[in-house]
């Protein structure tokens, strides 16, 4: 955990790029080196017996992948995933994990003077960016996937 | 600041290092039980302890590790002595106390270089011994601490040669008195100036030699380079470990001529030094006798290896069998001509593969002959140890996975087994206490037991036992022997009255079951009173592809692993009961065994409610048995199963009874059951 908070600090000094997509019709983002994948939503398969947001498992090039579904895990109302949408796939530590969200946004470069970080430490939000149109929420993909430690 | 244990640089080298040293370690341990045994020592096996120490020394050396290195260099001057004056007389049985205390150090040191957190340890009291050993072995020669070269100059002859060309730039380099081994160090240093320069000539010239290293501290040692950045060279001659002094050293104004000796000798060395600088890091290879015919791989490259003729396996089944080819209509002779022989040449892969990582179990037999020699030390048991198809080829992993349990098993088996000496000779027994291990296939296991001639185990007494401890389940006069036997393996379970350092806590061998039931391993018990007992170890042959039978439940894809099928069927109507507490259960040929419903047991909606629609399967491990009902068969097929993603263990998942999930032919994905944990649930 040491290291991520390094990288936290890390963030809101340097900056840099942004993965950022529309959930229930507000901007987060990823920081785009977390991100290995952006993919159209193949066949999932479910599994028994797991939380609702846990979608199932996608078959990643011979790799089993477990999908999030991004609205049911922050407790959005249930949307239409449409042919917009599509599969975030990080790389959290060792694994892989692939986020369902309503739609990819933009690929953005953030400068540190626009990056605030969040009063709650540890939380799935990381940092607010503010660019000139809007107001993205910077996730934390290791709490997003596996919940706070 | 984490301080690393080794030089910085040598991180890529510690596996190898570990590996080699490890390796040679076993080997000196063979060496030192057969020699022990024979009690005596032919000048080949000195000169092989020897060489092994001196390897150790000098990679050690190499790696930084001082205090390994030293011990090692300690054992090798014992075995100096020994080489140099076959006839010195010494204390056999403290010698070899030293020996195996000395390899052990090792080992553990070893065992521990890659943890941060455990500290180098502190060989000097070991040293002192060994020391002290060869200054008894010695006589009163020990006070000269004289090594073997006593040529000590103040300086090396033929230091400036008449022709040598300008350029080249002479330095010296003067190692810190408490520098352990200069010419390693040395050897290091060169490797790092190699980078920077091109080194023509080192005095002394063979930094391999065994003077080396004095030579060194005595008179420094000189290196020759041509160099496009001299000042470069110079820093890094400075910052060397354990430097003191390097400076640039002119060619005196008038030089005596120079002997004709090293001319040629030098010549070779020239090219000797330029070799070992221009190689990368490469350990100091263990001399010829290793057969060239062999190499060493990391076992991870072959773990992707197999993974990758898994996927392999899988892609060519999507590609033969794909719904595309369906309307290419007629004519598909070559493309299936060509994709029999595809499929033969990956079969053949695969069998290729898998054998590559198989090893003889004797690699895990070979460690008891130490187990058993350490406790008849202690025991005075006088226990043999026999091999029996210590030839017989398991998995890699397998074998790793067998070291702890075997150890647990013999210590039991020498300890509780086999009676005192006194003992087995009142009660008539004339043959020797024997252990014997023995290895072989049986189908689709590896079956792997431990056999004593002891005491064997007495029923009346591990019934009572249980008992007191609370172990029963069922009435005392229902348990068959195998049963009572399999108490033994049971949690909080010992019949010794006493506790030894061997054994007696209870604990062995539970966690020894609990480790092989990790990887479909069985441990079974048998016994007979009088005459010994036998545990049983049996591990399937390959951990890693599974003969499943995949079915249906509500559209959800389920593998059933072939292993826990007894038979499939449709169930009558007039076979289901459904008792007053809404138990379910089938009848199958008289006997009555409870119904789980898969669809149920997973939370599926939509799976078939009617059984005499469903398929009922018979499933059956580790003795208990139970109906399974899901909607239809699918297919049978054998699958690589892989571990779900860590981002689902707070789900537990393997205690609900999934094992992992599996890549299809099709890219679709199955999850594999458990089928243990599913039995456990409802029997």
């Amino acid at each position: 955990m040491s290291e991520e908070n390094e990288e936290k600090k890390d963030f809101s000094e340097t900056g840099g790029q942004i993965l950022s997509f529309l959930s229930d019709g507000r901007f987060f983002a990823f920081e785009i080196t977390a991100v290995t994948d952006i993919i159209e939503i193949p066949e999932i398969t479910r599994i028994p017996r797991v939380p609702d947001f846990i979608r199932g498992v996608i078959n990643l090039r011979g790799k089993v992948v477990p999908v999030i579904d991004f609205r049911k895990k922050l407790g959005f109302p249930d949307g239409i995933y449409d042919d917009r949408s599509c599969i975030i796939v990080l790389e959290i530590g060792s694994y892989q994990a692939g986020i369902i969200c309503d739609r990819v946004s933009d690929v953005e470069n953030i400068l540190p003077e626009q990056v605030a970080q969040s009063p709650v430490s540890g939380g799935t939000v990381k940092f607010f960016v503010t660019t000139a149109k809007k107001r993205i929420s910077l996730l934390d993909p290791a709490v997003l996937v596996k919940g706070r430690t | 600041m984490i301080v690393p244990k080794f030089e910085s640089g040598m991180e890529n080298m510690v596996d190898m290092f570990v590996f080699e040293s490890g390796d040679l370690l076993e080997k000196l341990d063979e060496i030192l039980m057969r020699t022990e045994q024979e009690d005596s020592i032919g000048s080949d096996d000195i000169n092989e302890i020897f060489r092994t120490m001196h390897t150790i020394k000098g990679s050690a050396a190499m790696m930084g590790l001082q205090n390994m290195s030293a011990l090692a260099h300690a054992v090798e001057d014992l075995f100096y002595i020994i080489r140099e004056d076959p006839n010195v007389s010494y204390d056999k049985p403290a010698l070899y106390e030293l020996l195996f205390a000395a390899s052990d150090s090792l080992k553990n040191e070893i065992d521990n270089i890659q943890d941060e957190d455990v500290p180098l340890s502190d060989f000097s009291e070991l040293e002192g011994r060994i020391h002290s050993f060869a200054s008894v072995m010695k006589g009163g020669d020990a006070a000269k601490t004289g090594g073997p070269s006593q040529n000590g100059g103040e300086a090396y002859e033929n230091l400036f040669p008449e022709d040598e060309n300008e350029n080249v730039l002479t330095y010296k380099v003067i190692y810190a008195d408490t520098c352990a081994m200069p010419d390693m160090r040395a050897m290091v240093l060169l490797r790092a100036l190699g980078k920077v320069c091109e080194i023509v000539k080192t005095f002394p010239a063979d930094l391999d030699a065994d003077g080396a290293g004095d030579d060194i501290s005595q008179k420094g040692l000189y290196v020759k380079l041509i160099a496009d950045e001299p000042d470069k060279a110079l820093e890094l001659l400075k910052t060397g470990i354990n430097v003191a002094s390097a400076e640039q050293v002119k060619k005196p104004e008038k030089s005596a001529p120079a002997p004709v000796k090293p001319a040629v000798e030098a010549d070779e060395q020239v090219k000797k030094a330029k070799e070992q600088s221009a190689k990368p890091a490469a350990p100091k290879k263990q001399g010829e006798k290793h057969e060239q015919s062999m190499i060493s791989v990391k076992l991870d490259k072959l773990d992707r290896l197999l993974d990758l003729v898994a996927e392999i396996v899988i892609t060519e089944g999507s590609v033969i069998s794909s719904p595309d080819l369906k309307n290419v209509g007629e004519n598909l002779d070559r493309f299936n001509k060509s994709s029999r022989e595809l499929k033969k040449l990956t079969d053949e892969l695969q069998d290729v593969v898998m054998s590559i990582r198989m090893v003889p179990v004797s690699t895990a037999f070979q460690k008891m002959n130490r187990v058993i020699r350490d406790m008849n030390q202690k025991l005075k048991k006088n226990v043999t140890l026999v091999f029996e198809g210590q030839e017989t080829e398991v998995d890699k992993s397998i074998v790793d996975i067998l070291n702890d349990p075997l150890m647990h098993i013999v210590r039991n088996a020498v300890d509780h087994g086999i009676e005192d000496p006194q003992i087995r000779a009142e009660q008539g027994k004339t043959e020797p206490p024997t252990v014997t291990l023995s290895a072989g296939y049986d189908s689709n296991e590896v079956v792997i037991s431990c056999r004593d001639n002891g005491a064997g185990m007495d029923t009346a007494k591990l019934m009572a036992k249980a008992k007191k401890n609370g172990m029963l389940t069922k009435p005392e006069s229902e348990y068959t022997e195998k049963e009572i036997y399999n108490f033994v393996v049971a949690a909080g379970f010992s019949t010794n009255e006493k506790i030894t350092e061997y054994s007696g806590r209870g604990v062995g061998m539970d966690v020894v079951k609990k480790n092989l039931e990790k990887v479909g391993g069985k441990l079974s018990v048998d016994s007979k009173l009088g005459e010994g007992s036998v545990f049983t170890i049996k591990i399937p042959l390959s951990l890693s592809i599974v003969d499943v039978m995949s079915v249906e439940i509500g559209g959800e894809n389920l593998s059933v692993p072939m292993a826990a099928i007894k038979e499939a069927f449709s169930c009558k109507e007039e076979n289901y009961i459904c008792d007053a507490d809404g138990n379910e259960f089938i009848m199958l040929r008289d006997k009555c065994m409870p119904l789980i419903r898969l669809a149920k047991h997973f939370e599926i909606d939509g799976g078939e409610t009617d059984v005499t629609k469903g398929i009922m399967i018979h499933c059956r491990q580790d003795g208990k048995q139970a109906v399974l009902m899901a909607d239809r068969i699918t297919t049978d097929q054998q699958v690589v199963v892989k571990p779900f993603s860590p981002v689902l263990d707070p789900y537990r998942l393997k205690e609900s009874g999934m094992a992992g999930c599996s890549v299809l032919g099709d890219g679709s994905i199955t999850i594999i059951l458990d089928m243990k944990e599913i039995l456990d649930k409802y029997v």
